[in-house]
């Protein structure tokens, strides 16, 4: 398939950006060393530490695929890149995929380390489990940002729609506090989003290692995940239509 | 201060003749602050406080941060191109106008979010019972203090361009840690984290020693808190001018 290709090359440019990569870790420890210490304050156990080093790492390496969609439709390169023979949208997230990939491998040996010193304990046996749902949810993020940059067709902007679904992305996914913290109609409610799977799903493995709630995760970030392609699709049709009536 | 004005006027004028972009970066970003507030209170609702730390405090903190980030972006956005003017030459625009080259470069562009940022700062110094006679001059003294922080960190990092090339990713990787720092529970951090805060890194005086203020006036701590507002604006205008000296035009007049 050709996207495999593109992912490949997408790849192979990211492990070259090192500075980029650099910066993310950077910032990457930073929160690390700060929620250490907020969950030390309060006497929490190390796998809380952990917690967060997973989640956090799966957003920072996270690339800013709806920024990049953006320019094309605001600048009307798109224009010449549909007439490729092969699907710009598909493009964009084989893309997003292949250097996220490049960046989960870069920051995460910097956080789990810093994890390690931080907390002086080893990974937890969950965290082993957790790491391919940690790619497949991964994927799901590049879906979503492909879709928040695909609405520039209609709405110019997306900057404030991207902030409004990254904050509840952060919230109704517990990237900085278990969902555990939240009172239970909170938990309840935010399992029947799409965002409770996206990070906690599987970051909880970090505090029990349970196939169980594995798997179940699994197939909810795969039926979420078969959503989101089958409404990226529509999405990118009725896009097109647009620009076949206004022009690039 | 007349020309200051007329500039912002001009810049303001700008962002709000896009109207529905203006309204929806507005209004998204105080929907964006309220969201991580309340996912904060959520937390101290399960945890109670943190080393004494409570809710109140993370409110007040939130207040303080957001109307000085709001004020620094409104007044002061043309900061972020700085870095790269100064690389690429750009500057020669400025140094032909008969005014302070580093006042008209940062006053250059205004970031219509930040009145959401400004508008959720003040509603919330009123939800932590600040928007009181007794203490609008507070808040109003560490919302200015912090943004003038804000702006000469960000000037300093940008001004490295002179010597270092374009710093722009290094600027904005600092911008970025100056917030993070600024909106934790400052007694988390304690010994050589909590010096670096109030030093290299002076996130102290944009969060924790303001929401002292707030809480339990003293005229030390707010004489701390406009020096240490004043010893950043004079730092960074030091650095801009000593770069300035090495600057090389962009021949965009020849």
């Amino acid at each position: 398939m050709k996207q495999i290709a593109i992912a490949a090359l997408a790849a192979r440019h990211a492990l070259h950006a090192r500075g980029e990569a650099l910066a993310r870790a950077v910032f990457y420890l930073a929160i690390l060393l700060i929620l250490s210490r907020l969950w030390h304050a309060l006497g929490a156990p190390s796998s809380y530490v952990w917690y967060v080093a997973l989640t956090e790492w799966v957003v920072l390496a996270m690339p800013l695929l709806s920024l990049d969609i953006e320019d094309d439709i605001r600048r009307g390169d798109i224009a010449y890149r549909i007439a490729r023979p092969v699907s710009y949208l598909w493009t964009k997230v084989a893309e997003g995929f292949g250097s996220g990939l490049v960046r989960l491998f870069l920051i995460g040996g910097a956080g789990g380390a810093a994890a390690w010193i931080l907390t002086g304990t080893p990974p937890p046996r969950g965290v082993l489990l957790s790491l391919p749902l940690a790619t497949l949810s991964f994927f799901l993020l590049v879906l979503w940002q492909a879709a928040i940059g695909l609405m520039a067709f209609w709405i110019g902007d997306t900057q404030p729609l991207f902030w409004i679904w990254q904050k509840l992305f952060f919230f109704l996914g517990g990237l900085l506090f278990p969902l555990e913290v939240y009172p239970e109609w909170l938990q309840r409610a935010a399992q029947f989003t799409p965002f409770a799977p996206l990070l906690h799903g599987w970051a909880r493995l970090a505090f029990a290692p349970d196939p169980a709630v594995a798997a179940r995760t699994a197939l909810l970030l795969l039926g979420w995940g078969v959503a989101l392609v089958a409404f990226l699709s529509w999405l990118y049709r009725r896009a097109l239509a647009v620009l076949d009536v206004n022009g690039g | 201060m007349r020309y200051l004005g007329a500039l912002l006027l001009t810049n303001l004028k700008a962002s709000v003749a896009l109207r529905g972009a203006f309204w929806a970066r507005a209004v998204f970003m105080a929907l964006n602050n309220v969201i991580m507030l309340v996912l904060w209170l959520l937390f101290f609702r399960h945890y109670g406080d943190v080393r004494g730390w409570r809710a109140v405090d993370t409110v007040t903190i939130y207040a303080v941060a957001a109307s000085a980030f709001g004020i620094a972006v409104v007044l002061g956005h043309g900061v972020n191109d700085l870095a790269r003017r100064i690389h690429e030459g750009g500057l020669d625009a400025f140094l032909t106008q008969p005014k302070d080259v580093l006042l008209q470069c940062v006053a250059s562009k205004s970031e219509a979010s930040g009145w959401g940022d400004l508008f959720s700062g003040v509603v919330l110094f009123a939800v932590a019972g600040f928007l009181a006679p007794a203490t609008l001059p507070i808040c109003l003294v560490t919302a200015v203090s912090g943004a003038a922080i804000f702006l000469s960190w960000n000037v300093m990092f940008h001004s490295l361009a002179f010597w270092l090339g374009d710093t722009t990713s290094v600027s904005r990787q600092a911008w970025h840690f100056l917030i993070l720092f600024s909106l934790y529970p400052s007694t988390i951090f304690g010994g050589w984290l909590k010096l670096l805060l109030f030093t290299a890194l002076p996130a102290g005086f944009i969060g924790y020693l303001p929401v002292d203020l707030l809480h339990r006036f003293s005229w030390g701590t707010l004489l701390a808190v406009l020096g240490a507002a004043a010893a950043y604006v004079a730092l960074a205008a030091l650095v801009f001018r000593l770069g300035l000296r090495r600057y090389q035009s962009g021949s965009r007049f020849a």
